[in-house]
């Protein structure tokens, strides 16, 4: 066991223990801060609180016969202002929003804006940059539900000389007007968002859930959205009932998501958990999702977005996450116009949930739709519908279901041919399937350049659940099938066992090159 | 905003037939707003393909100018031999009004139909004279200045002067063009085009005029119930 301080701010620090389990360690332990127990813990990535600014502290883990002892410096804090004291009530009645907003609008570098514990009713909050923004326990910014009282971010604004556009707004990979979110940035840098408090949208069927694919004055606000912020971290807070996407970060670089909560009912519409979109650097480490959509999604927009300004989601680090319900644990697309390069997910859960991997792209995604070095390793899948899936012929947008979509004909490759290069998955157990162990299709034009699948195995549910293995015209749902593998060049099976499978277990189609290591 | 019964399916084109540029307004809306509110937008990709070929065909890329009709295969038409006021208008209105019906979600598409608005109108607008206030039925172009056309071979044109003035309205209204800086050209035409109306008093242009408003009228929609809008 290791232990590594990931985090650390005036009076907290994440700590994560390496090699000591998958989301949760294999045993309890206790941390230990200047000779005191803060706890005892079943998490690998854990906040520990209750410190002071600028002081130093020995914390010493403690599990079973293992000792480790790590040093913390927390940081310096300038001043903390309360939001209560800058009119705020949080009585969950009144508009707080303006109180709050001007608390954030004051702070000073390194200071900390305070949102002590009770219910502060908010539309949208701009941070500015070098805040930190602390939701303490039991507080909750909790989002108003009156769509007329939100501003809106136009999606696009055209220079006076006409020679530049300004993009604010964004909805499902399109420059379109939107209704900011509940926390909003804005070209800000050095954020930190955190605390053990809460982020609730209050959406429902009777507000933002209702004809969710209908626009009514501009598209669903987001709980979190970064358009354009380097430098942010987000920590310790729960999100939830988000009125579309939970956290969205756009077109933003040197991003940390840690031990977070992101929660949104199973039926909810659209609740993505965390979506980053066109994003570089990004790290999200031990976070809990249960939600009605893809836990994470990673974008890069649709064609205009990624064919005129081509920056791709890349170096990604996804690790010590529990993906629970949800569409897809790991999702790649389905807007991703202008690629995603160099993600590993490693040491993740992935429970309950329809799909583990999900590559959605489609023909119309253009030629800087690339896929390349993605990589799965060390994952647990538990009654995960179909594990592996990638769907190049995904039916989403208004043109999705159209021949040119859908036909499995050779077509010529151009400027709207998408293109998936190279996949490894390593070292994953896929417990209770029920639908299929593997459901891989190229496109016959562009077939998917190399997928390596090394040491997986996969087994069923005693009573499988019959679903369609992807969201594709032509495909029917089923129970209990093994690898389907279609339009793929080089595909590498080394130590792969599919029990129970209703079946053949390997069911290979238009493969050039078929490498089987037993 | 066309009506769901109002729009109509794209029927099949005859590439041997000729295409004028009143086609693109009198039909184009029609087949889009099927497309969006019934057709599944199956036919976009169609309908896109047909205005880049209509703009490579009809419009001028060394005057900016429209032509007015073409044949699949063979040089486009000039029938006067001069580039006039209402075919630009035509190609305009074809334009902007195509893509009020466009769903915005097939942004590419939408930021294309803007492209050729865009071009065409910063085209006609270089030969817009604010003394006269209005269009003339001829536009001559730089190698036609020598031409010496009298008054009544090449009157103010107040039906073409109005629907680039619908046009420049509707794509402020949009967002297609800046505000600020077009729809005072739009403001303008209108108002000279309002004042010959009264001076020449003609059911016809009355008529005209009518018309150009019914159609700015059915543009409004509400921001928050727009239910009405394409989705």
């Amino acid at each position: 066991m290791q232990v590594t301080v990931i985090f650390t701010e005036a009076r907290s620090f994440t700590l994560e223990l390496v090699d000591a389990g998958i989301y949760e360690t294999e045993k309890e332990y206790e941390v230990f801060v200047n000779g005191k127990s803060a706890g005892c813990y079943q998490k690998v990535v854990q906040t520990i609180g209750g410190l002071k600014p600028d002081s130093e502290y020995r914390i010493r883990v403690h599990m079973g016969e293992e000792t480790k002892e790590v040093l913390v410096k927390t940081l310096k804090e300038s001043y903390t202002l309360n939001v209560r004291d800058f009119g705020a009530l949080g009585d969950g009645v009144r508009d707080d929003t303006t109180s709050i907003q001007a608390a954030i609008y004051a702070c000073p570098k390194d200071g900390r804006v305070l949102v002590p514990k009770g219910v502060y009713k908010v539309t949208s909050l701009f941070m500015k940059s070098d805040v930190r923004f602390e939701i303490a326990e039991g507080a909750v910014i909790s989002g108003i539900t009156d769509r007329e009282k939100f501003p809106i971010f136009p999606g696009m604004i055209e220079s006076y000389d006409e020679t530049s556009e300004y993009n604010l707004g964004t909805w499902e990979g399109n420059p379109l007007d939107m209704f900011t979110a509940i926390i909003t940035c804005v070209n800000v840098s050095n954020v930190m968002i955190y605390g053990k408090g809460t982020i609730d949208g209050c959406a429902s069927r009777e507000n933002w859930w209702n004809n969710p694919k209908i626009r009514r004055g501009a598209w669903r606000p987001r709980q979190i959205f970064m358009n354009h912020c380097e430098n942010m971290v987000i920590q310790g807070i729960c999100v939830k009932n988000s009125p579309s996407w939970n956290i969205h970060p756009y077109f933003s670089n040197h991003l940390k998501f840690i031990d977070l909560q992101i929660l949104n009912p199973k039926d909810s519409p659209n609740t993505d958990g965390l979506d980053p979109e066109s994003c570089e650097d990004v790290e999200i480490v031990g976070v809990y999702f249960s939600l009605g959509d893809d836990c994470i999604a990673i974008k890069s927009g649709k064609i205009y977005m990624g064919s005129k300004y081509k920056v791709p989601s890349k170096n990604l680090m996804i690790r010590q996450c529990c993906m629970k319900d949800g569409h897809g644990s790991i999702t790649i697309g389905s807007e991703m116009a202008a690629g995603v390069l160099n993600l590993t997910v490693r040491d993740c859960l992935f429970l309950h949930t329809d799909r583990g991997l999900r590559i959605k792209t489609r023909r119309g995604r253009g030629e800087d739709a690339i896929i390349h070095d993605v990589v799965f390793e060390n994952i647990k899948m538990d009654h995960v519908m179909t594990p592996f899936v990638i769907n190049s012929f995904y039916f989403c947008d208004p043109d999705g279901k159209t021949e040119y979509v859908r036909t499995k004909d050779t077509l010529p490759i151009d400027k709207r041919t998408p293109n998936i290069k190279q996949l490894a998955f390593r070292n994953i157990t896929c417990e209770n399937c029920h639908v299929a162990a593997a459901f891989l299709y190229g496109l016959p034009e562009r077939k998917i350049e190399k997928v390596e699948m090394k040491n997986i195995s996969v087994r069923y549910a005693d009573q499988p659940t019959a679903d369609v293995p992807a969201m594709m015209e032509g495909v029917t749902a089923y129970t209990k099938h093994g690898i389907y593998a279609n339009n793929i060049k080089t595909l590498v099976i080394e130590n792969v066992s599919v029990e129970g499978c209703e079946g053949e277990a390997f069911e290979l189609e238009n493969i050039e090159d078929l490498q089987k290591i037993e | 905003m066309v009506g769901v019964l109002d729009a109509i399916p794209m029927p099949e084109r005859d590439r041997t037939e000729i295409v004028n540029v009143e086609y693109m307004e009198s039909k184009y809306p029609l087949y889009m707003a099927y497309e969006t509110k019934v057709g599944k937008k199956e036919k976009y990709q169609t309908i896109l393909a047909d205005f880049k070929e209509m703009r490579d065909k009809l419009f001028d890329q060394e005057t900016g100018l429209i032509y007015d009709s073409y044949e699949v295969g063979k040089d486009a038409i000039l029938e006067d031999g001069k580039f006039k006021i209402m075919s630009a208008g035509y190609y305009l209105m074809g334009i902007i009004d195509t893509m009020f019906e466009v769903a915005e979600e097939i942004y590419e598409q939408y930021r294309a139909y803007e492209g050729m608005f865009k071009e065409a109108i910063k085209g006609v607008l270089r030969y817009y004279n604010e003394e006269e206030g209005l269009f003339r039925k001829y536009i001559l172009t730089a190698k036609q200045m020598d031409m010496e056309l009298k008054e009544e071979e090449n009157p103010i044109d107040v039906k073409g002067s109005l629907m680039v003035a619908y046009a420049i309205w509707k794509a402020c209204y949009m967002n297609v063009l800046l505000n600020e800086k077009y729809m005072p050209i739009a403001d303008q035409l209108f108002d000279c085009a309002r004042k010959m109306i009264d001076e020449k008093k003609t059911a016809e242009l009355e008529d005209f005029y009518d018309w150009i408003l019914a159609l700015k009228q059915e543009t409004t929609f509400e921001p928050w119930i727009d239910e009405n809008k394409p989705v």
